[in-house]
């Protein structure tokens, strides 16, 4: 190396200096001071800078204990794979966003000013009711109004109106959110209930007006509905194992995220008669299929571990599918009985069962806008419009073009969305159990990222904090390497 | 491009070093000591106070500021064990002084509080398990407070529902309860008014003769009957009498504004007729300036029984100044500091002899914040002090029971230091005050005596087992109560499950740290020794029981010897 090499090299890690330095003290050094503390027995009370005590390494103890003994991990834990139910439909949403904006909105047609009407009689219409008492119904009208002027200002403003519109929630500050949602989510005062009140009692009247054996006939139907998204797994899973596509071994997990609707079915009272109609409706399949197998003269066998990842994303998709549906039968079959005191909207953040989905809405709603979105709208621009010519001289319809042009191209950026939020998900929760909820009522709200907090800093432990820590790590890692392993497969296929 | 760089760390650099000449501790010639605490007005009045109270008693000068950015628990934990505490620890009565003695942040002031007189007996007897461990203090109360059931006679009145007596059973509350919201929400859509504004399970549950530990505090014994008994009755009230607001109605009332939270204002606007707090809900109640006040003591089980805490300040280990920290304890236990804590009605003074002052049972009204009135610089601060004593001195010794007009208001001499146009209208603005406020004034009367003397015979300090942080155990305990609310377990189930999970993490803290061991052990078997007295009906002795509660209830059931 010359002269003048080794003083450009020297100049350039003068200026690097700061910022690796800086990257050493605050986030290598810390990184490695955590995974030691993990195997130690650092508490605050016993060891600090005013104490004589030793710290002394107790091995895996933090972690045997974490899995064996803490009785409220998996309840938290649990608590954190809830919140993250709501990713695939954040997703959804993102990349609805982002079609809708990709879209030219330029206003100046006949239907731009018919919004422009419409939405103007609207607002002046909430208002007056206002001016008149009818409070409810004002606010109910007052939102619609709002969505309608959004309409039209983009329609006036063109996308960037919207863009912005919609990225507005991702920017604003989280506390200020959290304590506006709160507001939103009062149970005698916030706008939400001040809407649902009144349809929740429409709803009611008519249910009242339905005979309790009809909602019951409706609520076997989705029970049904559950049997059949388990039976059809059960069948496909049977069926990628005759013709080769997942080994023996390969089928034990996606049979048991499976199986699990049927247990959890046969566990909830209101779902017991149900949950048997499904475990035979599956166990009928799994026999059928399984005889028919065993009939095969030629099979393709697999090595055991082979289609993992495919009957994985089959079986997580069939047991959402099925819970969505055991959920439903449970509310309508519980409808009836609700309704005769009238339905009235929850408490939200206030109550055990509602605290939850409160939070995951709001969630939700901060994420439809969020980077998602303008991942998706650089992944829209980048697509070649050859690819939709030729689509458009196949004759394709504008859900095909979508189907089999656009989506296939975007899955680069949904395997890395998909990722991320992940990511994000396991480490998430911190910020509105604390500013929201203070992780209550009854936990309900506490997530693996507030535990570690309350664990290092309320107790001291901060050993047994940075083991949890880095036990979510591995759950993070773990899920992240399954992702690449058999997620990769679809962007690069 | 890198000289640009070069440049803005040069830049960099300048800002550094001239930030750090501008550092206050750089430009003060005395040594400066930081009192972390809560960001109260009045904290500015006390810290001058203070610096007139060194100068008058010949003590060494400092200067002591105010630091509230760092008031947060975990900031203090922090920054104490890595060695930048604040010299003076706020907020560092009973459960965080225990914990903060435990982890090793405070300095043992049992000698200072001998030669400078703030020991435990120039404070409520109650306090001092607030204040030692093992015998060795550790700080002195800044206030003391009792919670009581502080009552809005207006909204009683409007219903047409007697007023509470002063000690009362559960049954009377119960009674007196469903009458209240039964005429108070008749006629409306949904319940607005409801007749206290929570539970106090703690005080309840002594109430009925039983704590969440035993006698030595080696195990939790929430898994009795009585605790059982208790949680049903609540729940009974909450969703069934509807007396006690549920969290969602809690979370139903929308106001949030203002000193104390939404439970004052709702006090104040007739939702809530009860309100439980100390005295210093006055801080806020005069503020609103209408209201016409009593106080009542938690309904009981059978035995009549309050909380108590204070709020203490503490020394920092870490301190570069502890020797003159040390000072300031003593300040809280002088006359000045005392007086200004009767007269703001944050709560009780450190020392009850203050509570028998005509200026502690029928105050009149403050003098104006000065330093807002006028915008006097920090230097002339002590002068706003002086006037201030000077003034109440005069005003302490008025006739309370004859109408005094303000005109003939003895005029207390204008203090040296202080401009004769500042004196004047001082005096004015007093004047107009005691027009305006006089009426607000008399209607307090009579409610302070009910929380020193509460403080004095019921009050009683939470119980803290030395063998599980208190902080944990309450959100164990607080977590299942609202899981029970929230109909996910039984009263049977919660209660067994209370004593379980707080017994377990007795246990994992004695793994985690064996020398507690022989400590437990020794208990354990005093423990046992206690019941087996109990059980035969024989007398225990009063040192055998290190539960403050049982302390006072054994002697109160005549079961010690």
């Amino acid at each position: 190396m010359g002269k003048r090499d080794r003083h450009n090299l020297a100049l350039g890690l003068a200026f690097l200096g700061p910022n690796i330095l800086g990257f050493l003290c605050f986030t290598i050094l810390p990184l490695v001071f955590s995974l030691v503390l993990a195997f130690s027995n650092w508490d605050l009370q016993l060891h600090n800078m005013f104490k004589d005590e030793q710290i002394k390494c107790v091995g895996f103890a933090h972690f045997t204990r974490l899995l064996l003994q803490e009785r409220d991990f998996l309840r938290f834990f649990g608590n954190t794979l809830f919140f993250m139910m709501s990713i695939p439909f954040a997703i959804a949403g993102s990349l609805g966003a982002a079609l809708l904006l990709s879209r030219d909105l330029g206003g100046g047609t006949k239907r731009v000013y018919g919004w422009l009407i419409a939405g103007a009689v609207m607002v002046a219409s909430s208002v007056m009711l206002v001016v008149a008492g009818a409070g409810g119904t004002a606010m109910t009208i007052l939102l619609c109004g709002l969505a309608c002027g959004m309409l039209v200002a983009g329609s006036l403003g063109g996308s960037t109106v919207y863009r912005t519109l919609f990225y507005v929630p991702h920017f604003t500050s989280g506390v200020a959110v959290y304590i506006l949602w709160k507001k939103l989510y009062n149970p005698h005062t916030g706008p939400v209930n001040t809407v649902l009140d009144p349809v929740l009692t429409r709803v009611s009247g008519a249910v009242n007006g339905i005979p309790p054996g009809s909602m019951h006939a409706v609520a076997w139907l989705f029970a049904g509905g559950a049997a059949v998204f388990a039976a059809f797994g059960v069948r496909n899973l049977v069926r990628m194992w005759r013709s080769g596509d997942l080994g023996w071994a390969a089928a034990v997990l996606p049979a048991a995220i499976l199986s699990f609707p049927v247990v959890m079915a046969q566990r909830w009272a209101p779902t017991r008669a149900a949950g048997t109609m499904i475990l035979i409706l599956v166990a009928a399949t799994a026999t059928y299929e399984l005889v028919q197998a065993g009939r095969d003269t030629e099979r393709f066998p697999a090595t055991f571990g082979k289609g993992l990842g495919n009957a994985l994303m089959l079986s997580l998709a069939l047991m959402v599918g099925a819970f969505i549906a055991l959920g439903l039968a449970i509310v309508i079959y519980q409808l009836p009985t609700w309704a005769t005191d009238g339905l009235e909207p929850p408490p939200w953040l206030a109550s055990y069962h509602w605290a939850k989905p409160a939070i995951m809405v709001m969630g939700l709603w901060g994420a439809i806008g969020s980077n998602n979105m303008l991942l998706y709208l650089a992944g829209i621009s980048n697509v070649p419009q050859e690819l939709y010519e030729a689509a458009d001289i196949d004759g394709a319809s504008r859900f095909q073009r979508f189907w089999h042009v656009t989506w296939p191209q975007l899955a680069p950026v949904t395997f890395f969305i998909i990722v991320m939020s992940v990511i994000h998900g396991l480490q998430g929760g911190f910020e509105m159990a604390r500013t929201m909820t203070k992780g209550g009522p009854a936990g309900s709200t506490t997530t693996l990222s507030y535990f570690i907090y309350n664990e290092g800093f309320e107790t001291g432990r901060l050993g047994y904090a940075s083991a949890v820590a880095w036990a979510l790590f591995i759950m993070v890692f773990s899920v992240t390497v399954f992702n690449w392993k058999f997620g990769s497969r679809y962007v690069n296929d | 491009m890198k000289y640009l760089f070069l440049a803005c760390l040069g830049i960099l650099i300048a800002a550094s070093l001239f930030t750090h000449s501008i550092n206050p501790e750089t430009q003060s010639e005395l040594p400066v000591l930081y009192w972390v605490t809560d960001p109260n007005p009045a904290r500015v009045l006390q810290v001058s106070t203070f610096q007139e109270w060194l100068r008058q008693n010949g003590y060494p000068e400092f200067e002591l500021r105010v630091d509230t950015a760092n008031s947060d628990a975990s900031k203090m934990l922090i920054q104490g064990v890595s060695g930048v505490g604040s010299d003076v620890i706020g907020h560092c009565g009973g459960q965080r002084m225990r914990y903060f003695q435990k982890v090793g942040l405070l300095t043992d002031v049992t000698a200072w509080a001998k030669e400078l007189n703030f020991g435990p007996e120039h404070t409520f007897p109650a306090m001092e398990p607030e204040l030692t461990v093992n015998g060795r203090q550790y700080a002195f109360p800044c206030n003391v407070y009792a919670h009581m059931l502080w009552v809005n006679k207006g909204t009683f009145h409007q219903n047409g529902v007697p007023l509470p007596p002063k000690r009362w059973t559960f049954e009377e509350f119960e009674r007196q309860g469903k009458q209240f919201v039964e005429a108070a929400n008749r006629g409306k859509a949904r319940q607005t008014a409801f007749f206290v504004n929570g539970p106090n399970s703690t005080i309840w549950r002594r109430s009925l003769g039983m704590d969440i530990y035993n006698e030595t505090m080696t195990r939790c014994i929430l898994d009795d009957p009585r605790n059982v008994e208790l949680l049903k009755r609540i729940h009974r009230w909450t969703y069934d009498d509807h007396i006690i607001p549920s969290a969602a109605d809690r979370e139903a009332f929308a106001t949030e504004s203002g000193y104390g939270g939404s439970s004052f204002q709702l006090f104040n606007s007739g939702n809530y007729a009860m309100v439980w707090c100390g005295r210093y809900a006055l801080i806020q109640f005069r503020e609103f300036g209408t209201l016409d006040l009593a106080v009542a003591e938690p309904p009981h089980g059978g035995f009549p029984v309050t909380s108590t805490g204070t709020r203490a300040a503490a020394v920092y280990i870490g301190g570069k100044h502890r020797d003159l920290a040390k000072y300031f304890l003593s300040y809280l236990a002088s006359e000045a500091y005392n007086m200004n804590i009767v007269r703001d009605a944050d709560a009780l003074p450190p020392n009850p002899k203050y509570t028998k002052t005509e200026a502690y049972r029928r105050p009149l009204p403050l003098l104006p914040d000065l330093t807002t009135f006028f915008p006097y610089p920090d230097s002339e601060l002590d002068a706003v002090a002086a006037f201030e004593k000077t003034f109440y001195a005069v005003t302490d010794t008025i006739d309370r029971e004859n109408p005094i007009d303000p005109q003939d208001l003895p005029i207390p001499p204008k203090p040296s230091a202080m401009p004769a146009e500042a004196y004047q209208k001082a005096l004015a603005a007093f004047h107009t005050l005691y027009r305006e406020h006089m009426a607000t004034c008399r209607r307090e009367w009579g409610c302070h005596e009910a929380f020193s003397e509460a403080a004095e015979t019921i009050a009683i300090p939470v119980s803290s087992s030395p063998f599980i942080l208190e902080s944990v155990a309450t959100r164990l305990i607080g977590q299942l109560e609202e899981g029970f609310m929230a109909d996910r377990e039984t009263a049977e189930e919660t209660a067994r499950l209370m004593g379980e999970t707080v017994n377990q993490e007795i246990q994992r803290a004695l793994n985690e740290n064996p020398k507690l061991r022989p400590q437990f052990d020794e208990l354990s078997k005093r423990q046992e020794e206690i019941d087996q007295r109990r059980s035969a009906g024989r007398p225990v002795p009063r040192d055998w029981i290190t539960n403050p509660f049982y302390r006072r209830y054994y002697v109160a059931q005549g079961w010690t010897e």
